[in-house]
């Protein structure tokens, strides 16, 4: 029996044109009375996102709902947490994005009588740092850290959404020199653009991409051996790849620099000279700012913030808002380094909303070597020993940062 | 009186009536005039038919690596989505006479306001992503010539956000992030 017929059945038609009006009234009454009631016990499925990304000192899990949920959070060993969501009658969507994380090894389903929801896993024991719900996307998020002793397990953590974020927090943060993770050993250039992206082409046909590849091979070169450490590169051949592919692979690689190479070009045929970048969320907002603290440090939510979706997204996405502070000093050292080289005037770093460096989740710079747009600079951009001498002052101030980093640990 | 006479009185006239003309049309049917504001030179305005918004547009020349200031004056619609049209018509049209951060052919498609987001929608042409000549600062300078002028001149504008032939980019062609809206940054300005 159709639900058409059903209500028809129902509801005792009349005969007479008023009784029919009556009739269809109640009918469409009926319709809405019915979709209000499948709705509520959530015939849709709750679709859930699960982002990680690994921060200096912490991970961080992201379950992101299209609608809230109510939840409950429980630990069967130090390298689990599982998520049991409330009255999806089993439809439950997951998502999941692991890229960014080398702690967390996988997602799986989980049952529990009533409950449907999933575990993450991870490749060691860890304790969960803090525990806090965002909004506007709903938000539940668990900041997570290896554990280093055994003495700190925390067993079955029980939350709940009811309005309140939870302040279950295990050590508090440790200072900024202690999360870091250890001195640096891993460093990641990323030589922009290539492939079919030829990047920006000087009057005299110059490509940024194979001045790129070239400066980030020869800088690969010099820090190998002049401080023995690992480079990664995004690339090393003439391929395209994609901006997050970049950082992703930075991220994966657990690099702790991130050297974007590129060349500059504007539509000011006079513009010339070095130009290093990072990100700054002054760049984009001042009172973004604001809400990277509170994202990044609170342990009470977001109260207070404004109802903001593209602000919020910005913070979200910036793995980078932690290193802020190193990133300026990285882009400092090496802007200096190449206005001795090119006599240029110190015009100071300079800060925009990059894409490649906002998911870094190290101290990154962009690093523009000088103008292709400019006639006398792309001669120069020509000449191989020119550009050896570009990776050298780039090296010269990555050397005195990783010096200065290193020597905190001392 | 011989005929010389009466072709220069005809001649006169005629010159007279055109210059009339013109000076009439740029007086009251155009909606913007330039003000060299800098070294004194003021121009005064005359037409009280119509509202006249003075707004000050960055652009970007080769003198400076900042952006420098000219004054406009523009007619005030009384709708507002109206008037950012108006303003980025004096934009469009005037940056060519210093540098347009843009390729020649690139053009402005459709405007929207999004009032409950205080946010303006550029949408421009294809042209744009296909033939920007775009490094870092290129990018830099086209983006904040729109959002930094916008935004300085209307105050109720916090952000914009760029499309180009209707959809969202990720970047213009490899550096900054187009996906979300843009804030100013006078960094860039010369004030």
């Amino acid at each position: 029996m159709s639900v058409d017929t059903l209500i028809e059945s129902l509801l005792d038609a009349g005969s007479t044109p008023a009784a029919s009006i009556y009739m269809k009234q109640m009918k469409k009454f009926s319709y809405f009375l019915i979709y209000f009631l499948l709705v509520s016990i959530r015939i849709f499925p709750l679709t859930i996102n699960i982002r990680t990304f690994d921060h200096e000192g912490f991970t961080r899990i992201v379950f992101e709902g299209d609608s809230d949920f109510s939840y409950t959070a429980k630990r069967d060993s130090g390298k689990d947490l599982a998520l049991f969501i409330r009255d999806t009658s089993g439809r439950l969507i997951i998502n999941s994005d692991l890229s960014n994380s080398s702690l967390i090894k996988r997602v799986d389903n989980v049952s529990d009588g009533l409950e449907t929801g999933f575990r993450v896993t991870a490749s060691g024991n860890f304790d969960i740092i803090k525990n806090f719900i965002l909004r506007a996307p709903f938000r539940v998020v668990f900041d997570i850290r290896r554990r280093e002793t055994e003495s700190s397990i925390t067993k079955d953590l029980q939350n709940s959404n009811n309005g309140e974020s939870s302040n279950k927090t295990l050590p508090n943060p440790v200072s900024d020199k202690k999360q870091r993770r250890s001195t640096i050993d891993v460093v990641c250039i990323d030589p922009g653009h290539g492939g079919s992206d030829l990047g920006a082409v000087g009057p005299g046909n110059t490509n940024e991409k194979d001045i790129t590849l070239k400066v980030g091979k020869k800088l690969k070169m010099i820090i190998e051996r002049e401080l023995g450490i690992r480079v990664v590169m995004t690339r090393d051949s003439d391929v395209e790849i994609a901006l997050d592919s970049r950082v992703a692979k930075a991220n994966n690689q657990n690099a702790q620099l991130f050297l974007s190479i590129h060349v500059n070009s504007s539509y000011r045929k006079s513009a010339r000279g070095p130009e290093t970048y990072f990100v700054s969320l002054k760049a984009t907002d001042k009172i973004s700012s604001q809400l990277a603290m509170k994202e990044n440090n609170s342990f009470n939510g977001m109260d207070g913030i404004p109802e903001d979706d593209d602000l919020k997204m910005i913070l979200w996405s910036m793995a980078q808002t932690e290193f802020i502070r190193e990133s300026s000093k990285l882009a400092d050292y090496i802007q200096n380094e190449l206005n001795i080289l090119m006599n240029t005037k110190n015009r100071g770093v300079k800060q925009a909303p990059f894409r490649v460096l906002m998911r870094a989740s190290m101290p990154a710079v962009l690093i523009e070597i000088a103008f292709v747009s400019n006639k006398y600079e792309e001669s120069k951009l020509k000449n191989d020993s020119f550009l050896s001498e570009v990776a050298q002052s780039i090296y010269n101030g990555v050397s005195k940062f990783i010096y200065d980093y290193n020597s905190t640990f001392k | 009186m011989n005929k010389k006479v009466i072709y220069t009185l005809i001649s006169l006239a005629v010159i007279f009536f055109i210059t009339s003309l013109i000076i009439y049309l740029s007086s009251s049917g155009t909606f913007k005039r330039a003000i060299e504001d800098k070294k004194g030179k003021t121009e005064t305005v005359t037409d009280s038919e119509k509202d006249i918004e003075k707004v000050k547009i960055f652009f970007l020349t080769e003198r400076s690596y900042l952006f420098t200031p000219r004054v406009y004056e523009i007619e005030k619609p009384e709708d507002r989505l109206e008037l950012y049209k108006s303003f980025l018509s004096v934009m469009l049209e005037e940056a060519p006479k210093f540098i347009a951060p843009y390729p020649e052919e690139t053009k402005l498609q459709s405007v929207f306001y999004i009032a409950d987001k205080q946010m303006i929608v550029l949408d421009f042409n294809e042209e744009l992503i296909i033939r920007f000549k775009g490094g870092s600062r290129g990018e830099i300078e086209f983006i904040y010539f729109f959002v930094n002028n916008l935004c300085y001149n209307f105050p109720e504008v916090k952000k914009v956000k760029i499309l180009v032939a209707g959809n969202e980019y990720k970047t213009l062609s490899g550096h900054l992030d187009l996906e979300t809206p843009f804030r100013p940054n006078y960094k860039y300005f010369r004030r």
